[in-house]
C-alpha cells in the first residue's frame, strides 16, 4: 500500500511548472514516482483552477465589478449555484476507481476527475492515498474539502495534444496541456 | 519529451495566400489566409504545422484551410477548415469542433442611438451583470434545470427557450440552423455532461466569452446595413458564448472512444487530439449525435441570454424590447462539423466540414439561407478584442469557392494568457477602459487582464484579409460601449 501526502502540504507545487500556449496553458510535472507525479499534476491543475500558479495570487488589474470594488472577484462571485449542499469543512473521504489504456491516458482520466469535483461539485482534493497505480488501473482513496476560495480559471478540457509521461533517468515526468 | 519535426515548406501564392505543399504524410495541401504581417505572427507558434497535420487525416479533400485569425490549438489549429468525404473514407474528429461545441457570437441590435446609450451604461452594464452570470463555472442558483428539461433542450435548441417565452418565434430564423441541428441524440450524451448543464443555460462563462453593448460607428455598404437594422449609431449587443461545461464533458467523453477506433481503424495520428472515427462507423455515429445535442444547448444558452438582455434593456429603459427595437440579427456558430454539400473537383458532393475557430459565411442565393438573408449572404459576426471594435460581415461566393463557405471567427489570440497577465501587471486597466468610454463588468480581473486588447490580433488587419482575398465582405464595424465579462 503506497501513502501520499497532504495536497496542502508545504510545498505541493514542487516539481511543477506551468507552460505558456497561444491559446490555452499547461503544465509539466516529475517526481520520483508515478504516484508522486499523479499528486503534483493534480495539484498543479488546481493551481491553475484556483490562481496559485503565479506568485502574489489573483492579481487583475483593478477592473471595476458591479460591486464597485477593485481587482474584483465580488459581484457575481456571490451567486454561488444552490445546487451544492454545504460542506463539511473537515473533508469528505471517498474511494476512487479509474481506468484507462495507458498511463498517460489514466493521467488525463485523473485530472479530470479533479476537475469534476472541484467544478461540479465544489470540493478540492486535499489527500490522495493511492492503493494501486498500474498503466492502466488507478485506485485510491481521497479527501475532498472546501476549496480555498472561488475558482479564477475555468478548464474546459484535459487535452491529447502533447499529453506525455514518461520514465528518464529514474524520474517521472509528465506534460498535459488543458484547453481554457 | 517532444521528438522533433522537419521544417516544413509554406510558399507565398499572393499577398494573402500561403500554400503549404504536400510533404509527409499530408493527402492535400495547406492554404492559409494572411497578410505578410500575420503571418509573422503565425509563424510564432505551431499553427501551420497543425494545419498539414490536418491534412494527414483520411478522407480530407480540397485543402486544409487556415484562417487570417488563425493560431496554436491542441491538434486542430484554432482558425481552421477542414472537410471529409464520406465516400472516401472520410473522418469526424472531436477534436475538430472543439471542447466549446457551437460557441458562436449573436447580434442584436435597437433602435437605440449612441448618444441615447452612452449616458446611461453604468445602469445597463450593471442591470446585465445582475441578470447574466458570468465567471469560472459559473451557474444559475435560481435557473436549475431538471435533467428532463435539459434533454429537450439537446434536441430543441433555441426553439424551447421561445417554448418557454424567451423570445420570439421569429428569432429563429435569424439562427444558424434554425437555432436546431437536426440529428441530435440526447441518449449520446453523458449523464455528467447533462449535470454539468443544469445551472448553466443562459450563462456566459469566462475566458474569451463575453457580452458587448457597442454601436455602429461605420457602415461599409448602406443597403444591406439597412436591411439588417445596422445603421450608423445604432446601438448593438455581442453574445459571445458556447455549450458551457454540458459541451466540454461531451467532448471529453467521446476523445477517449475516438483514440481507440482510431486505432481499430488503422488511423495514423500525428497528434493524439486529432483523435477521429471514419464517418460511417459507430463511434462517429454516436459523437455526431452528441455533438449535435451539445450543439443545441449552445443556441439554447445564447438564446435565453438574448432574452435576459431584452429584459435588462426594458428595465433600464423603461420600455418595452419591441419598441426598443431589439431584434436579433443573426446568430452564428465557430465551432462544429455539419453535413453540406460543395463543388470539390468536378463534382457536388455530401462533406463533413469541420469549422474550428472559424465562420459558415454562405453567399447570397445559397438554398440554406433563409428568405431574409437570400439575397444578402450569410451575415458573419466577427468580434474583436474588448477594447477597439468588432464586424459584421456577409458571405461570398469566393468563400464558398475557395473555403468551403467558411471565414475567419475574431481576432486571434497572439500573446498567451499567463503572458498578457505578466504585461498587465500593475496597470489601471479599469480607468484606461474608463478613459476609452467603455464600462467593464467582471467577476474577476484576471479574466480582463487575460483578455486586454494587446493580447489579440487587431481585428481590422484579419478582417482586411478576409475582405481583400474575398472570403467575406464587410457590412459593418461595431465599437464597444459597455463589456461584462466573466
Amino acid at each position: 500500500m503506497l501513502s501520499f501526502g497532504n495536497m496542502a502540504s508545504a510545498s505541493p507545487l514542487s516539481g511543477v511548472t506551468f507552460l505558456d500556449h497561444t491559446a490555452d496553458v499547461g503544465l509539466r510535472a516529475r517526481g520520483p514516482t508515478p504516484e508522486s507525479l499523479f499528486r503534483r499534476a493534480a495539484a498543479g491543475t488546481l493551481a491553475l483552477v484556483e490562481g496559485s500558479d503565479e506568485a502574489g495570487g489573483v492579481q487583475g488589474g483593478g477592473t471595476r465589478t458591479a460591486a464597485g470594488g477593485t481587482d474584483g472577484r465580488t459581484g457575481a462571485e456571490q451567486r454561488e449555484s444552490g445546487r451544492r449542499p454545504p460542506t463539511d469543512p473537515r473533508g469528505t473521504s471517498r474511494a476512487v476507481v479509474l481506468e484507462a489504456d495507458d498511463l498517460a491516458a489514466l493521467l488525463r482520466a485523473w485530472l479530470r476527475e479533479v476537475l469534476w469535483w472541484h467544478e461540479v461539485e465544489g470540493l478540492a482534493l486535499r489527500q490522495v492515498r493511492f492503493l494501486a497505480l498500474e498503466p492502466v488501473r488507478l485506485e485510491a482513496e481521497v479527501t475532498l474539502g472546501p476549496p480555498p476560495g472561488p475558482p479564477v480559471r475555468e478548464i474546459k478540457g484535459v487535452t491529447l495534444h502533447g499529453l506525455e509521461v514518461a520514465e528518464e533517468a529514474g524520474e517521472w515526468r509528465a506534460q498535459v496541456i488543458f484547453d481554457v | 519529451m517532444s521528438r522533433k519535426r522537419p521544417e516544413l515548406e509554406v510558399r507565398r501564392l499572393d499577398e494573402y495566400r500561403w500554400l503549404i505543399p504536400r510533404q509527409g504524410r499530408m493527402r492535400v495541401e495547406g492554404l492559409v489566409f494572411a497578410d505578410e504581417g500575420l503571418m509573422q505572427d503565425i509563424r510564432g507558434d505551431q499553427a501551420l504545422q497543425q494545419v498539414a497535420d490536418v491534412a494527414t487525416l483520411p478522407g480530407i479533400v480540397g485543402r486544409s484551410i487556415g484562417m487570417p485569425d488563425i493560431h496554436w490549438g491542441y491538434g486542430f489549429a484554432i482558425g481552421g477548415v477542414a472537410a471529409f468525404d464520406p465516400e472516401e473514407g472520410g473522418v469526424i474528429s472531436p477534436g475538430g469542433v472543439g471542447y466549446d461545441i457551437n460557441c458562436g457570437v449573436r447580434l442584436l441590435r435597437s433602435h437605440l442611438t449612441v448618444d441615447e446609450a452612452r449616458p446611461r451604461m453604468k445602469e445597463v452594464m450593471d442591470q446585465l451583470f445582475a441578470s447574466i452570470p458570468a465567471g469560472v463555472g459559473r451557474g444559475y442558483d435560481r435557473f436549475v434545470l431538471e435533467p428532463r428539461a435539459i434533454r429537450s433542450i439537446l434536441t430543441d435548441g433555441a426553439r424551447w427557450a421561445v417554448g418557454e417565452a424567451m423570445g420570439r418565434e421569429e428569432d429563429l430564423e435569424r439562427i444558424e440552423s434554425g437555432g436546431a441541428l437536426a440529428g441530435a441524440d440526447p441518449e449520446a450524451v453523458s449523464e455528467r455532461a447533462v449535470e454539468r448543464g443544469r445551472d448553466q443555460v443562459g450563462t456566459v462563462g469566462s475566458g474569451n466569452h463575453f457580452i458587448e453593448v457597442g454601436w455602429v460607428d461605420e457602415v461599409y455598404d448602406e443597403p444591406a446595413a439597412h436591411a439588417l437594422g445596422l445603421d450608423a449609431g445604432t446601438v448593438t449587443v455581442f453574445i459571445h458564448s458556447g455549450s458551457r461545461g454540458l459541451g466540454y464533458q461531451v467532448c471529453d467523453d467521446y476523445l477517449d472512444r475516438m483514440v481507440k477506433a482510431a486505432g481499430r481503424y488503422g488511423i495514423d495520428l500525428p497528434d493524439k487530439q486529432l483523435a477521429c472515427a471514419p464517418l460511417d462507423s459507430p463511434e462517429a455515429r454516436d459523437y455526431l449525435g452528441a455533438m449535435r445535442a451539445a450543439a443545441n444547448y449552445a443556441f439554447a444558452n445564447r438564446q435565453v441570454m438574448g432574452h435576459r438582455v431584452r429584459e435588462s434593456f426594458e428595465r433600464v429603459f423603461r420600455s418595452s424590447e419591441r419598441d426598443l427595437g431589439m431584434e436579433l440579427v443573426y446568430d452564428v456558430s465557430h465551432n462544429n462539423a455539419k453535413f453540406e454539400r460543395h463543388r470539390v473537383g468536378d463534382r457536388d458532393r455530401e462533406l463533413c466540414v469541420h469549422r474550428k475557430g472559424a465562420t459558415r459565411a454562405f453567399p447570397p442565393g445559397h438554398p440554406e439561407l433563409g428568405e431574409r438573408f437570400r439575397e444578402l449572404g450569410q451575415p458573419v459576426l466577427i468580434p474583436g478584442d474588448m477594447g477597439r471594435y468588432s464586424y459584421v460581415l456577409l458571405g461570398t461566393r469566393g468563400a464558398y469557392d475557395e473555403t468551403f463557405g467558411s471565414t475567419c471567427h475574431g481576432a486571434g489570440r497572439r500573446m498567451s494568457r499567463r503572458q498578457a497577465k505578466r504585461e498587465t501587471r500593475g496597470r489601471d486597466l479599469a480607468r484606461e477602459f474608463e478613459e476609452q468610454g467603455i464600462e467593464v463588468r467582471a467577476s474577476s480581473g484576471r479574466t480582463v487582464a487575460e483578455e486586454v486588447p494587446e493580447a489579440y490580433k487587431d481585428v481590422a488587419d484579419v478582417v482586411g484579409v478576409v475582405d481583400r482575398a474575398g472570403i467575406g465582405r464587410k457590412l459593418a464595424r461595431l465599437r464597444p460601449l459597455g463589456v461584462l465579462k466573466g
